[in-house]
């Protein structure tokens, strides 16, 4: 037996194991959360900052910072490189090492379609 | 006694097993008799009925379908009337998503995941038979309303205002909301069941890193069901709210938003497609394996597809809602979404190519539904991609061009890897297989069917034909295309006859005396078993055991393995850590009884009187259905026996608390449930005042006095607060002891706190003015309070049961469970409390709202 | 394929067939979305033939020969590599595009209002160069290669706009109003249908569009905003009068006489429009005479009762009347 019980690491490994989904979509929440919210006021969806409009600045904000919290995370684990690591020993197994770093990978391509292709080429709140 | 050794080095136990052993274990499980036999709770009778079922409502369905597409065969055909054909449409979609696919894939998990896992049961088998006899009965009434001309005809989706009370007055609507709000608790009931027995009740060894596909995908469904089924409850209670009692929550008159009941319906909604998709896929990954005789291909990528199509379908609702006029740059977003959904297939599409590769495909049916399958949903996902795109859904969106989409996304992805699984395992509930020959004119009937039913449709949309029309004219020339898909509809319909045929010919139930492992397959279900499952539970290895292990089926049928016996002398099961299986200890499961029974019984009787508003009598019934689930309740959470040894020095505790307990997951879980609700009424309630922040609160209307807020926060504190001492006065209370006067007291004072709580709140609001139907700001701070309420009652209900347990000595420092969930449950409704003040007293004022 | 092909085939035949069709184009929204829609599906039927090629060979090939599609190389190149690539450029195709469908920067040479009613159009074209607004139903007339600025409003329940020759639908939603910005390329007359489930009769609610040259458009809008024409004949008068009496005008508009109700159509040049009850019957006397005799048997649940009471040549008057109000 463990010495831990399993439930009190089951939490945060299978939260980890997810990480990259979670990013994603805490991400998404947040932009469609911020852009429903300004586009229902066209006063404060005309402002801008240093002559970038308000919504595509903070969508772009809102896109670095779950991609840094996120590499942040793995880094932390030891996820981020190879071999031997300090980080939690489950992930040093192929199984849950893979699928982190797969969430975390399609977690960026969606994360980036949706960030940064959006305000790259759709007017905001039109 | 032998020092434990695990993971085991040797076979646990020795053969010959003692003698009566395994007659215990059959007596034990064996099904109850005559009448009695309505109280079963066993997986693998409650599975098959429930599956049964599903297929009962599949071809009624598939009826409905029929008619419509006789009616469509021909244009300006008269052969039904406007409002009968828009009944159908609305029951085929409304049947056929929550009567037909949700409930078939949690029936076929409910038959198949303690088969693949080998433990005896699911962990709440009288909850499983809960949910299974509330579906039937609702199920069957609601499909009833269609001969009485009261089935509802607003669509599938229910938009209001057309289903509001102004436009349907009519009781139509109302079985719907009802109705469906019922069968989604029977499934949510369900899917904690499922969480808690893909995570807690698996064979030994057998980490997630081992776990079948199925069993993943089993567990992303369930978590899903979580997530996504609260939208709609929460969608159905408004819109039953402002039908009953015109609260506007839907009437832009009055600051209402008709797209709000779009928002709460297609978070549901779409993920709802691939809830049913998953397990689809999941027994794909489970089958094809066995057909090819290898393993599947990219297991890891295929676990991380599923786990990435369960996240990624919750950012897709929107594109529901591309032609609303939402911002163009929030459908950017959805768009983008919805191609990244699309990775996770692909994986998935490639694995089982690469699966294919790696071995020699044997063309049984099961392989050729399998084949038809790839070609279908491939199309469909495909049209998928297509309709992704912002300009092309402008044209296609509610076409037959997305008619066709999704039925070759949802056959393909669903239907078509049923029956593949109907042909691959009924070998393990039935005496005999089912046959190929017959298989073979049902698989080309369905694919060709299906094909020439559905594949003119694209371009019948593409040609201007748009959804729900029950009939076109002539001039148009979508007759001929029509014709075509309706001889389809006939061809599909033909296979599906054959199939039952087959089903009649050759399907003879038995849980003792099945037909083998007839396609030499690897994975646990197909050991050798009885109605307790397994003789014994084996460690595991490997994906495939029966592969890998040699000599496996015989050890355990032999009682080699773990638990080969009843050790508690009652039914019992082994449950193991959530990770890594490592076996925990033994829960002792429950039996047949009537109370989850009659349960069920009254609980669709309350809902489907209450529809007929016939109010007295379903409240009885309400209070019935209480009663028989307290009476269920009181029977579980029993008597901690002695540890037992399941084998191998391994020696096991038969009780357990606290949050290493099953009871304790499936009260987070079902807090996660309640989370959820309460996240999409708060939702409602700022999407309201995001379109209408003039209305937030309307002109005259004052928020009350901050003491109010104040005095209801301390007092949801002090209640929780008591709670919390109850808990830990009641460690300190022995195990023989009788109940503790303390703990009692603490629940009797700590119960009418709550009540207080909601009920001041209450009446500040009524006090500063607000009116819950006169404008959708009051609407929604009602229902806000309404739900908090429900669940202080239930607190309520729970704690005097709690109580009463106490008084009785079933409660005490070892066995507390019931009060642990009594307590959870307690702490969640008072910090959801302190919520809902914060959003109804504090927000309006952070708004500038504040008087 | 062969299914396709005779799909196609019929698309192309001139007369009624392409009238509501999104594959036969004669709007500069529907051209693009028809380009995207040509795009997409040659992608996708090379990417289906791709995945069905792969399947087949990994089924009969040697197993020798095909090992390199076991592998997870094989499942990461065309599950992830593969889908990423293609995705991200439809999905910059895609986006590109999302701004400006529906939508005009120029000046709109034309603003109507459209309002979905249970189950027809209100249509009315707003007042410009200082010229009165006009009131119309389930047709609209809009000049060719001139932006026409849509405004669309629900009256009941949630209905859809959708001409699939000129543009994509919007939605009609009550409590809100959505703009689209639709211009025609050719002129024609082509049919529009509500696209969004708005109760018994959704099937029975449509409309036409017709294109005019521009300087034709102005002519028309011009007659549209003279009052009824002065009956002639006998029997038409006959029918005005009781078009009066029987109480038409209690929901009906006819400028000129004494009816301004506002619940149903304006029927004031109701004699020119191609259809009745919203796009179900070409319109002349005897189709009008039917509808007004028994529209609650030929369109069950629309809010006009059938006027029963009318003896046939009462009937046939009031029909010839309105049959001449062109």
């Amino acid at each position: 037996m463990t010495s831990k019980p399993c439930e009190q690491r089951f939490v945060p490994a299978f939260a980890l194991l997810l990480s990259g989904f979670i990013a994603w979509a805490v991400h998404f929440g947040l932009i469609y959360g911020y852009t429903g919210l300004l586009c229902g006021r066209p006063d404060w969806a005309r402002m801008s900052v240093g002559g970038i409009g308000i919504v595509p600045l903070g969508i772009a904000v809102m896109t670095v910072l779950p991609l840094a919290a996120l590499a942040a995370v793995l880094a932390r684990n030891g996820l981020l490189r190879a071999g031997a690591n300090d980080g939690e020993a489950l992930f040093e197994a192929p199984f849950y090492r893979d699928v982190t770093l797969g969430a975390a990978a399609i977690g960026l391509v969606a994360i980036v379609w949706q960030g940064v292709l959006s305000i790259w080429l759709v007017p905001s709140c039109w | 006694m032998r020092p434990a050794v695990y993971p085991p080095k040797e076979l646990p136990n020795v053969s010959p097993r003692p003698a009566g052993e395994l007659e215990a274990l059959e007596r034990i499980w064996r099904a109850p008799r005559g009448i009695h036999f309505l109280t079963v709770v066993n997986n693998n009778y409650i599975g098959v009925f429930y599956i049964a079922t599903a297929l009962l409502f599949f071809i009624l369905a598939g009826i409905l379908a029929m008619i419509m597409r006789t009616q469509l065969a021909v244009p300006n055909n008269n052969l039904i009337s406007p409002s009968l054909y828009n009944q159908l449409f609305t029951m085929h979609g409304t049947i056929m998503m929550f009567l037909f696919a949700v409930p078939a894939v949690e029936a076929a998990s409910v038959y198949l995941l303690p088969n693949m896992q080998a433990a005896r049961d699911l962990p709440f088998p009288r909850l499983s038979a809960f949910a299974f006899w509330a579906y039937l009965i609702g199920g069957t009434v609601f499909f009833c309303s269609l001969f009485v001309g009261l089935a509802p005809d607003g669509g599938w989706f229910m938009y209001p205002p057309l289903t509001s009370f102004k436009f349907s007055p009519a009781d139509n609507a109302d079985f719907w909301l009802l109705g469906i709000g019922f069968i989604e608790i029977s499934a949510i009931a369900g899917a904690i069941e499922i969480i808690v027995g893909v995570l807690r009740t698996r064979a030994p060894g057998q980490g997630l890193d081992k776990l079948p596909v199925y069993s993943w995908a089993m567990l992303v469904f369930a978590g899903m069901i979580i997530f996504a089924f609260p939208a709609i409850i929460i969608a159905t209670y408004l819109l039953e709210l402002e039908r009953a009692f015109q609260w506007p929550f839907f009437i832009s008159e009055q600051g209402g938003n008709p797209l709000l009941w779009q928002h709460l319906f297609w978070f549901f909604g779409h993920p709802e497609v691939y809830i049913i998709f998953l397990p689809a896929a999941g027994m794909v990954s489970m089958i094809l394996p066995a057909m090819v005789q290898a393993p599947l291909v990219g297991y890891r990528l295929v676990v991380l597809a599923v786990v990435g199509t369960g996240f990624l379908s919750f950012g897709l609702w929107v594109h529901h809602m591309f032609a609303t006029g939402i911002p163009r740059l929030s459908l950017s977003f959805f768009s983008a979404a919805s191609m990244a959904v699309a990775i996770p297939s692909g994986i998935q599409v490639f694995a089982w190519i690469a699966t294919i590769a790696s071995g020699k495909l044997r063309l049984h049916t099961p392989a050729l539904f399998i084949l038809g399958f790839l070609f279908i949903f491939t199309l469909g996902g495909l049209t998928g991609v297509m309709v992704a795109l912002v300009p092309f859904d402008f044209q296609v969106h509610d076409t037959y061009f997305v008619v066709a989409h999704f039925h070759y996304v949802l056959i393909g992805g669903m239907v078509f890897p049923l029956f593949a699984a109907f042909y691959y395992w009924i070998p393990t509930a039935s005496k005999r297989p089912l046959s190929e020959r017959l298989g073979r004119w049902v698989f080309w009937l369905m694919f060709l069917g299906v094909n020439v039913t559905f594949f003119p449709m694209h371009i019948t949309g593409l040609m201007g034909m748009p959804r729900r029309v029950y009939t076109y004219p002539e001039f148009l020339n979508w007759g001929s295309l029509n014709l075509i898909s309706t001889v389809g509809a006939y061809m599909v319909a033909a296979g599906v006859l054959i199939f039952l045929i087959d089903l009649v010919r050759n399907f003879r139930f038995t849980s003792t005396d099945d037909a083998g492992n007839v396609w030499n397959s690897g994975t646990l279900e197909w050991l050798p078993a009885g109605t307790y499952q397994t003789r014994s539970m084996p460690y595991v290895t490997s994906r495939e055991p029966l592969w890998d292990q040699k000599g496996l089926a015989e050890d355990v049928e032999a009682g080699r393995w773990y638990l080969p016996g009843a050790q508690t002398g009652g039914r019992e099961a082994l449950v193991t850590s959530p990770i890594e299986a490592r076996p925990q200890y033994i829960l002792q499961i429950p039996g047949p009884g009537w109370p989850h029974v009659l349960g069920a019984v009254f609980t669709a009787a309350f809902f489907l009187l209450l529809t007929v508003k016939l109010v007295i009598p379903a409240l009885v019934c309400g209070v019935l259905a209480v009663v028989f689930v307290l009476l269920w309740m009181w029977d579980t959470d029993p008597e901690p026996k002695p540890d037992v040894e399941i084998g191998g020095g391994l020696t096991l505790p038969t009780y357990m608390s606290g949050p290493s307990s099953h009871s304790w997951w499936a009260m987070v879980v079902l807090m996660l449930v309640a989370g959820t609700s309460f996240a999409c009424l708060v939702f409602s309630y700022l999407f309201l005042w995001t379109t209408r922040p003039e209305q937030f609160p309307p002109p005259g209307i004052t928020v009350p006095e901050l003491g109010w807020p104040a005095i209801c926060a301390l007092m949801y504190v002090a209640s929780a607060g008591l709670v919390v001492i109850a808990g830990r006065q009641l460690r300190t209370v022995p195990r023989s002891g009788v109940g503790s006067w303390r703990l009692q007291l603490l629940l009797l004072s700590g119960a009418p706190l709550l009540v207080c709580a909601g009920l001041v709140d209450l009446y500040s609001q009524w006090g500063a003015g607000l009116r819950p139907a006169a404008s959708s700001y009051g609407a929604t701070v009602y229902a806000v309070m309404a739900f908090q309420i429900f669940f202080i009652a239930t607190v309520t209900i729970m704690a005097l049961f709690t109580l009463a347990k106490s008084l009785v000595g079933r409660i005490n420092g070892i066995r507390r469970a019931t009060f642990d969930n009594t307590m959870l449950f307690w702490l969640y409704t008072a910090g959801q409390g302190i919520v809902g003040l914060a959003l109804t007293h504090l927000f309006p004022r952070l708004i500038g709202a504040g008087p | 394929m062969r299914r396709l092909l005779a799909g196609s085939a019929v698309l192309v035949l001139p007369g009624c067939e392409g009238i509501q069709s999104a594959l036969a184009p004669k709007g500069a929204d529907a051209s693009l979305i028809a380009q995207v829609s040509w795009v997409v599906f040659i992608g996708a039927g090379l990417i289906f033939a791709l995945v069905l090629g792969l399947t087949l060979y990994a089924l009969l090939a040697p197993q020798a020969r095909s090992s390199w599609t076991a592998s997870h190389g094989f499942i990461i190149g065309g599950g992830i590599v593969f889908p990423v690539v293609t995705l991200t450029a439809l999905l910059v195709y895609g986006l590109s595009l999302t701004g400006s469908v529906g939508r005009s920067t120029e000046v709109p040479a034309v603003r109507i209002e459209v309002t979905g009613e249970q189950f027809w159009w209100r249509v009315r074209y707003q007042e410009h160069g200082g010229k009165a607004a006009v009131d119309a139903a389930n047709e609209l007339h809009i000049p060719v290669g001139q932006p026409v600025e849509l405004t669309l409003r629900s009256a009941d329940v949630i209905h859809s706009f959708w001409v699939p020759n000129l543009a994509g639908k919007l939605d009609m939603i009550p409590g809100q109003q959505n703009v689209l910005s639709i211009k025609a390329s050719a002129p024609g007359t082509y049919r529009g249908q509500c696209a969004e489930y708005c109760g018994i009769q959704h099937a029975q609610m449509a409309f036409y569009v017709v294109a005019h040259p521009p300087e034709a458009f102005e002519r028309w809008l011009a007659e549209r905003r003279e009052p009824a024409a002065e009956p002639l004949a006998d029997l038409v008068k006959r029918g005005r009068d009781l078009f009066v009496a029987v109480g038409c005008g209690a929901c009906h508009t006819v400028r000129g006489i004494d009816a301004s109700g506002k619940i149903g159509p304006d029927l004031t040049h109701v004699g020119s429009r191609r259809s009745i009850g919203a796009g179900m019957w070409p319109n002349n006397a005897g189709t009008l005479a039917a509808w007004i005799a028994s529209s609650q048997h030929l369109k069950p649940g629309n809010k006009m009762p059938s006027f029963n009471v009318l003896s046939g040549t009462e009937l046939r008057a009031v029909a010839t009347y309105l049959e001449s109000l062109k």
